[in-house]
């Protein structure tokens, strides 16, 4: 696996932990759009993309498990590692049950509702700042402390 | 038909305007950050430069007596001071056993650096720093050739069984806490190093320990967070232990 890695990456964290966030985005995009007109396409889109950002989350948390133990992290930024990882940790727990809710959801056609659609997509906006969170703190311990980058 | 076509198109803007006006705020706050950022750079460098530091910084001298060198963000380096009238208490104070189960003495290598030589005699012996943390980071120079027995760097300690540490015995560490004099351990690992000087480094982040030799993480852990408590060294075993350095520094919660 280490082969295939760029020489520049100190492993295959920072290749994955973009799909979650972008996916992510382009769901809820996709989301808000099926509440304001509804569309079974658009909700089929929202939930598949979703689905997606789910998988690549949980490749990108377990990536994240094994990065931090090879990578040189100053004391200084020692809190924002074990932050970014606590907000890794609370993010996949509800990405994953989220995908299960949206789709036994999707399953059981309760999101025909307009109030259950809405509901959904409050609940898909709060995933988001859950990952942008964990986002800017990562981005933090590379940028501000140079994690990853000083091996 | 078409207001609908208009109203959504009016949803996208607003959301464009609002990523974008986001990432501005970003963009200036980093810029606030900046200066912040190259210090942390400058106190964020590699080990080796860390260590080479240290040994420069030797050269030029902390003031003979004193031995600390404080700096505004609660971190510290710890070198023995020289002076006939150094004395260990004055640094640190014993949680367990004293002065004379360790006979401290500084030394002198063939570079100049001052060396505490502590020559343990078998008992169990603990000496922390008088001030107390809570979240912490510590690093060690120390040379364990001629020591037989188990040495701790220990942090969040109350007593000899109330703290927290990362131990070395031989080739192997451990990662944990004592409780009421109950050892958990949080997490094990062996290490390899041809040198007789090791930098024996531990941080208690938040739930999240882990221990270090130099820049390789050997252990790491997690456990609940204990109150603010002392940090030093616990020794556990015969033999002599020199110590060049210790530094220690208390990390900021987010």
């Amino acid at each position: 696996m280490e082969q295939l890695l760029p020489d520049w990456a100190p492993n295959v964290h920072p290749l994955i932990i973009h799909f979650p966030i972008a996916l992510w985005f382009v769901a809820l995009l996709f989301d808000l759009l099926s509440v304001i007109k509804p569309d079974d396409w658009l909700k089929k889109a929202a939930i598949s993309i979703y689905g997606l950002a789910t998988m690549s989350a949980v490749a990108a948390f377990f990536s994240g498990k094994q990065a931090i133990d090879l990578v040189v992290v100053p004391f200084q930024g020692e809190i924002t590692a074990s932050s970014h990882s606590d907000w890794g940790q609370y993010t996949i727990y509800f990405f994953v049950s989220y995908a299960i809710i949206r789709l036994f959801v999707f399953w059981k056609r309760w999101d025909k509702k307009r109030v259950v659609a809405i509901l959904m997509l409050m609940l898909g906006i709060a995933g988001a700042g859950m990952i942008a969170k964990t986002a800017d703190l990562g981005g933090k311990l590379v940028y501000k402390y140079g994690v990853g980058i000083k091996n | 038909m078409i207001k609908a076509k208009y109203s959504i198109s009016t949803v996208l803007l607003v959301i464009v305007f609002l990523i974008s006006g986001c990432s501005q705020g970003k963009k200036n706050e980093n810029a606030n950050e900046q200066v912040e950022s190259e210090m942390s750079h400058e106190e964020g460098h590699s080990m080796a430069e860390e260590q080479a530091e240290h040994e420069h910084a030797a050269g030029e001298g902390h003031h003979d007596e004193g031995s600390m060198e404080m700096s505004g963000n609660e971190s510290m380096n710890w070198k023995p001071g020289s002076g006939n009238d150094y004395t260990i208490t004055k640094d640190f104070h014993f949680i367990v056993g004293g002065m004379e189960s360790i006979s401290p003495k500084v030394i002198q290598n063939e570079s100049g650096d001052n060396l505490l030589q502590l020559t343990v005699d078998g008992s169990s012996t603990a000496f922390v720093f008088h001030q107390t943390y809570g979240n912490v980071g510590m690093a060690a120079m120390i040379n364990v050739r001629q020591f037989e027995g188990t040495l701790k760097l220990i942090h969040h300690a109350k007593n000899a069984n109330n703290h927290e540490f990362v131990s070395i015995k031989g080739k192997n560490m451990k990662l944990g806490r004592m409780v009421d004099g109950n050892e958990k351990v949080f997490d094990e690992g062996s290490f390899d190093t041809a040198n007789d000087w090791i930098n024996l480094r531990v941080s208690a982040a938040g739930t999240h320990y882990k221990g270090y030799i130099g820049n390789e993480t050997v252990t790491h852990g997690h456990g609940d967070k204990m109150p603010d408590g002392y940090a030093g060294i616990l020794l556990e075993g015969s033999g002599t232990v020199l110590i060049k350095s210790i530094e220690t520094v208390a990390l900021e919660d987010e």
